[in-house]
């Protein structure tokens, strides 16, 4: 999908080893290993991927692996393949049979505006699930 | 009158594939056979109904499977679960296969966890596989066993 435009991504493919904090605006696709901070607006984990560290995204789509941290502002989707072990917050989540979630979890509201980039001013009216 | 909640919710429920709530849950799950009479898992145990309006408290043992549709706080020991919609569940659960669409909060304890669009999860939740339809909240401290 960042394909076509590739202005604010990162891709980090299988075997690479990145240390560090990472603030990627769009979206970033993640086959190797991380140590750090990442802050994205999308987030795609790919089954190789392994994360340990804070990751904070609006959208996070996970087969691979992540530890210690995970905010998703907006929507976490865990794969079948996918790993979370740390404190999770979310505003809106779904496993897939096989994923696999320990630690803390905690429900948050979805942001009413994108809070680090603006595209639209509408309001995310998206949050009918809390009832 | 009787039969106009249940129209109710089946109506509420017709996106899912469930059955109604006095017979079996699943078609291909472990309670699958008691639906033919004949056949007897579980010891022959036929499902359980705990109607919506209805509130109990107390302690319930059975190999067998329970339907939530009304209101629990108690120690649970079964061997399959399904919190409906209309259904909350406040205490211990130790169980084998459990569906929610509800509301629980306590403890749990159980081989196969579903989690539906509307159901609210709240406690210490341990579980070998998890399942979360789009829409479901859990909260609190999750963990994977085995």
């Amino acid at each position: 999908m960042s394909d076509n435009n590739q202005t604010g991504c990162l891709t980090v493919g299988e075997g690479v080893i990145l240390q560090g904090t990472f603030v990627v605006p769009d979206s970033a696709s993640i086959s190797g290993n991380i140590e750090g901070e990442i802050t994205a607006r999308e987030l795609i984990l790919t089954s190789t991927a392994v994360i340990r560290g804070k990751v904070t995204a609006d959208v996070i789509d996970l087969r691979g692996e992540i530890y210690d941290t995970l905010v998703a502002r907006k929507s976490l989707f865990i794969r079948s393949t996918g790993k979370v072990v740390g404190t999770v917050q979310y505003a809106e989540i779904e496993i897939e049979k096989g994923g696999e979630l320990q630690g803390t979890m905690q429900k948050i509201d979805p942001p009413a505006a994108p809070a680090t980039y603006v595209v639209s001013n509408k309001p995310d009216t998206s949050d009918d699930s809390g009832v | 009158m009787f039969n106009k909640w249940r129209d109710k919710e089946e109506g509420d429920q017709s996106e899912e594939s469930e059955a109604p709530a006095s017979v079996p849950v699943k078609a291909n799950g472990p309670t699958a056979g008691v639906l033919g009479v004949k056949s007897t898992p579980n010891g022959g145990l036929k499902p359980s109904v705990i109607s919506e309006g209805f509130e109990f408290i107390g302690e319930i043992r059975s190999t067998g499977h329970l339907t939530i549709d009304g209101t629990v706080q108690g120690k649970l020991s079964l061997h399959s679960v399904q919190i409906g919609s209309t259904g909350s569940l406040d205490g211990d659960l130790t169980c084998e296969t459990v569906n929610v669409k509800g509301s629980f909060s306590g403890s749990l304890d159980c081989s196969d966890l579903t989690v539906g669009s509307r159901a609210v999860l709240d406690g210490q939740l341990s579980y070998q596989t998890i399942t979360i339809q789009r829409g479901g909240v859990v909260k609190g401290e999750m963990k994977k066993k085995g």
